[in-house]
């Protein structure tokens, strides 16, 4: 029901939206021909604009055996097109004094710039040519290739714990299609082809597959006239659509790991929750609160200032599919202290199953949430940020107000209630890392 | 007749079809002109000034539903004595540990109850307290602002877990190449004695500070009279006025002690740094030199010379280093002001066979941008880029705040500063010509952080090398020639 409630908002023709926020935030929707869906926010507080384009696509949309491809192919998506040199992508918006960037995550890519708002056409010309005709020269492509070896040999010794967070994904979806690094790894990338990299951008960079989004000072007519003549002659393609495989967790897992790399071990502890009803995801998401945010939150202010059993702590939901994962890392102080953080952690779980929390506490986690929810409108790409995870996640944009408020509603009754139902031992998987 | 007529219009009609996807196409073979510049307003700025000597900048922001406090205490590490490195900082990260009758867990709560965001950073000069918040919860917040800047208490319990946190911070940016790199060369451009030859904290010398120090130190520097206040949201200037009063008025004013800076001169030598740091893989160099502004309109010319030599990632040194001879991963430039004097820094992470290479590129730019007259083009990009990314600064999230505290430490007249585009502007080659050869003339000091087994051979053909070790002991010294 949600789901078709939500898939409506993408089909909506010229939707104008003036949300009852504290501060304005006017929407405009609309889809082009190509199947382009395009949002714009005018937001007048200063002269600047920004321009985002998300493809519903990241690496999970790798070759089987082929990862760090999608990573890849958004490096090359600066490395020029039919009218754009390389680096002139660059170039242009760094000489208008604008700052560019992208990401890539495992079901989606943002490409994104904010730029003095007088440059909004140079930014679609851009943007819109990188669309319709990226360039791929073999030279590029290998330099870039080297870097990336380059970058996850030095990213592996770097970051010690990086490669854990790999092992416990592993966990969840033993497929490695659905759980292997974004940036991939030694192995595989050495195996990509340019080839590789220009199938996948055929088949996941096409307008039938993105989203742009324009938020800051311009007009909203003349833009969508702009918009029209840079993007809607770019041809729809045929895309591979993958998404996560439904996933039912039957029993507990739990697996003990030694790795040479890390000096302090680690717990990273996760529940499985199979969403069915949507309206569960409120009070799942202030639980995150509860636990894990701020320094008043339970977790931290046991194990790190009370107990000091632990070095840091870590986590918060993600979403795989339909698959919502309830994550939490620890690196524990020592090893022998490690079984007591962890009990900890599932005592902290289990008084939220049988004690109701605070009216005081519970007014506590939404206000700390209401504020963080306002300052992710806090710049203009914040905002454009904000939309294109909403727009892919599938959730609705025309009334953020609603959306807020259905935070705002969640009792403790509701927390209780949602502990219960989706905190069970089955759900659970546990990964213990220690130094060798 | 009719046949051929067909041929002719359906020839034609092709034709039409082709030229005009090429038309539609025409567009996409050329960048667009922007429209006309819109010059930025910078927002309108109130002032007002406590009777207890607490200056308070006002900014309104409409429709904004968190406000955000800025606070800062001319108590930054300088202040600290010379035999306690680390004091301010220590000091500032326990203000919102609890008060005499307040704990600290309780001081956190209150704090998150009202959505709020609360954080230090101590600065050389300054130390900053951030606070933001809703703002249905004004009343709320002056008071936790109160309780933290005027009633703290330093629990010795929470002085211990401070310290102790504060040791593994610092233990832990020892291994970060670029802190180690600063560290040494603040040491080397500032003699033993002066303020800023020792602002980085040490880990060992935590162990000397207790709470009597903490207490003498907030006593001393955390008063009205030395703090501004600054304020951004949608909120009447009056009112606020009068509730910063009623909370901030029982914090009483008293004669802050001077600080002496001796004398300095820029660096003259010829020696290479290395700081030994066996973990880095990717060295880091750094050069920096000294330089007193004289005339504050000279930021403006700076600006632009830093933005041209280093500023971004098409400035001279990402584009010769990186790009061109693909000998570093990242290099660039940046300017650091202090209460009298800058420091200019180029930086780069270089590839460890190209360490020697990379400083001989840098000091190259650095010549060439003080010899050679810079080309207009360059000049002119370099400037739109400075106007064009200053609302992009402010529009991120305390991004006007962040400007505010760097206008308050270079200290230009609030008038000037508001006319940033405007003194960006008519920065000429002239203009940047001669503050090249003012500020950037004498060679800079020259630092090298990396293992020394590795990198260490090529760089014997310097004159001099120091060889530290990331504590800072000078472990010994190369002369080229003499073994």
């Amino acid at each position: 029901m949600y789901l078709k409630k939500s898939l409506s908002i993408l089909l909506i023709f010229f939707l104008n939206i003036i949300l009852s926020f504290p501060f304005s935030f006017p929407l405009h929707v609309t889809k082009l021909k190509n199947g382009l869906t395009v949002v714009l926010s005018e937001d007048h507080s200063f002269p600047v604009v920004t321009v985002l384009v998300a493809y519903k696509a990241g690496s999970i949309n790798d070759p089987p055996g082929k990862w760090g491809t999608m990573y890849l192919l958004q490096h090359m998506m600066f490395q020029g097109s039919e009218n754009i040199d390389s680096m002139e992508h660059l170039l242009y918006v760094n000489q208008a004094g604008g700052e560019l960037n992208a990401l890539i995550f495992e079901d989606r890519t943002f490409f994104y710039q904010t730029l003095p708002s007088n440059y909004l056409s140079l930014v679609l010309w851009l943007e819109s040519d990188r669309m319709l005709s990226l360039r791929f020269s073999s030279y590029g492509f290998e330099e870039l290739k080297a870097r990336l070896l380059e970058d996850i040999k030095y990213k592996l010794e770097n970051q010690p714990y990086l490669t854990t967070y790999f092992r416990f994904d592993q966990l969840i979806f033993p497929d490695p299609h659905y759980s292997h690094p974004v940036i991939g790894t030694e192995e595989s990338v050495k195996r990509i082809s340019l080839e590789d990299v220009k199938k996948c951008y055929y088949s996941c960079y096409a307008p039938n597959n993105a989203i742009l989004i324009i938020v800051g000072d311009f007009e909203q007519e003349k833009t969508m006239h702009m918009v029209r003549k840079y993007f809607e002659s770019i041809p729809k393609r045929k895309i591979s659509s993958i998404s996560f495989p439904e996933f039912i967790p039957e029993r507990e897992i739990v697996k003990t790991y030694k790795n040479v790399f890390i000096p302090l071990p680690v717990i990273h502890l996760g529940y499985l929750i199979p969403l069915s009803v949507y309206s569960d995801y409120y009070p799942l998401k202030l639980l995150e609160y509860i636990l894990l945010k701020g320094k008043s939150s339970r977790l931290l202010s046991r194990l790190i200032e009370k107990e000091r059993l632990a070095f840091q702590l870590d986590g918060g939901i993600e979403r795989k599919g339909n698959l919502l994962i309830f994550k939490i890392f620890v690196i524990n102080n020592n090893i022998l202290t490690m079984d007591r953080c962890l009990n900890i952690i599932i005592s902290e779980i289990d008084k939220l199953k049988r004690k109701r929390i605070s009216e005081k506490e519970l007014q506590r986690i939404k206000n700390k949430f209401k504020a963080d929810y306002y300052r992710k409108f806090s710049s203009t790409l914040e905002k454009a940020i904000f939309l294109a995870n909403q727009i892919i996640d599938q959730k609705s944009i025309d009334s953020l107000n609603e959306e807020l408020n259905n935070y705002m509603k969640v009792t403790s009754i509701d927390l209780m209630r949602v502990v219960n139902r989706y905190f069970l031992s089955k759900n659970r998987v546990i990964l213990k890392i220690i130094p060798k | 007749m009719m046949g051929r007529d067909k041929i002719l219009y359906l020839i034609l009609l092709t034709l039409l079809f082709f030229s005009q996807i090429f038309s539609q196409e025409e567009f996409r073979k050329f960048p667009p002109s922007p429209e006309p510049f819109k010059e930025f307003r910078f927002p309108k700025e109130k002032n007002y000034k406590l009777a207890n000597g607490l200056n308070i900048s006002f900014f309104y922001r409409k429709n904004t539903p968190i406000i955000t406090l800025c606070l800062l205490v001319s108590a930054g590490e300088i202040y600290s004595p010379k035999d306690l490195p680390g004091l301010a900082t220590i000091t500032a990260e326990l203000l919102d540990n609890g008060t005499d009758v307040i704990s600290s867990e309780r001081i956190k709560e209150e704090i998150e109850y009202i959505g709020g965001r609360f954080s230090v950073k101590t600065e050389a000069d300054y130390s900053i307290i951030y606070f933001s918040f809703l703002e249905e919860y004004i009343n709320e917040a002056l008071d936790i602002l109160k309780k933290i800047i005027v009633e703290p208490s330093f629990p010795q319990k929470e002085v211990a877990k401070e310290t102790r946190e504060l040791f593994f911070k610092l233990k832990k940016k020892k291994l970060n190449p670029s802190f180690l790199g600063k560290e040494r060369l603040f040491k080397v451009l500032f003699p033993e004695g002066h303020p800023y030859h020792n602002f980085f904290p040490k880990p060992d010398s935590l162990r000397k500070i207790n709470r009597k120090k903490i207490l003498e130190f907030y006593k001393t520097y955390y008063r009205p009279n030395n703090s501004s206040l600054i304020v951004i949201g949608d909120l009447n200037f009056r009112e606020l006025i009068r509730k910063v009063s009623h909370y901030l008025n029982v914090w009483e004013s008293r004669e802050i002690p001077k600080i002496l800076f001796p004398p300095v001169e820029t660096h003259k030598g010829k020696i290479i740094y290395f700081v030994d740091s066996p973990s880095t893989q990717r060295p880091f160099i750094c050069l920096g030199n000294l330089f007193f502004l004289t005339n504050k309109m000279d930021y403006f010319p700076l600006l632009v010379l830093n933005q041209i030599l280093g500023g971004t990632t098409t400035s001279r040194l990402f584009m010769n280093l990186r790009e061109t001879k693909e000998i570093a991963f990242s290099a660039r430039s940046h300017l650091e002001f202090f209460k009298n004097c800058g420091v200019y820094i180029l930086e780069a992470e270089v590839k460890p066979e190209a360490v020697k290479e990379s400083i001989e590129e840098c000091i190259s730019e650095l010549k060439m941008i003080t010899n050679s007259r810079i080309p207009l083009l360059e000049l002119e990009q370099a400037k739109y880029y400075l106007i064009g990314n200053f609302p992009i600064q402010l529009n991120k999230e305390n991004g006007l705040i962040n400007f505010l505290i760097k206008r308050f430490i270079v200290g230009l007249g609030e008038k000037k500063w508001n006319r940033y585009q405007h003194n960006i502007m008519s920065v000429d080659q002239e203009m940047v010509s001669s503050i090249s050869k003012k500020y950037f003339v004498s060679p800079p000091a020259i630092v090298v952080v990396g293992s020394r087994k590795k990198i260490l051979e090529p760089l014997l053909d310097f004159e001099i090398i120091e060889v530290y070790d990331t504590e800072g002991n000078l472990k010994y010294k190369i002369e080229k020639g003499i073994k």
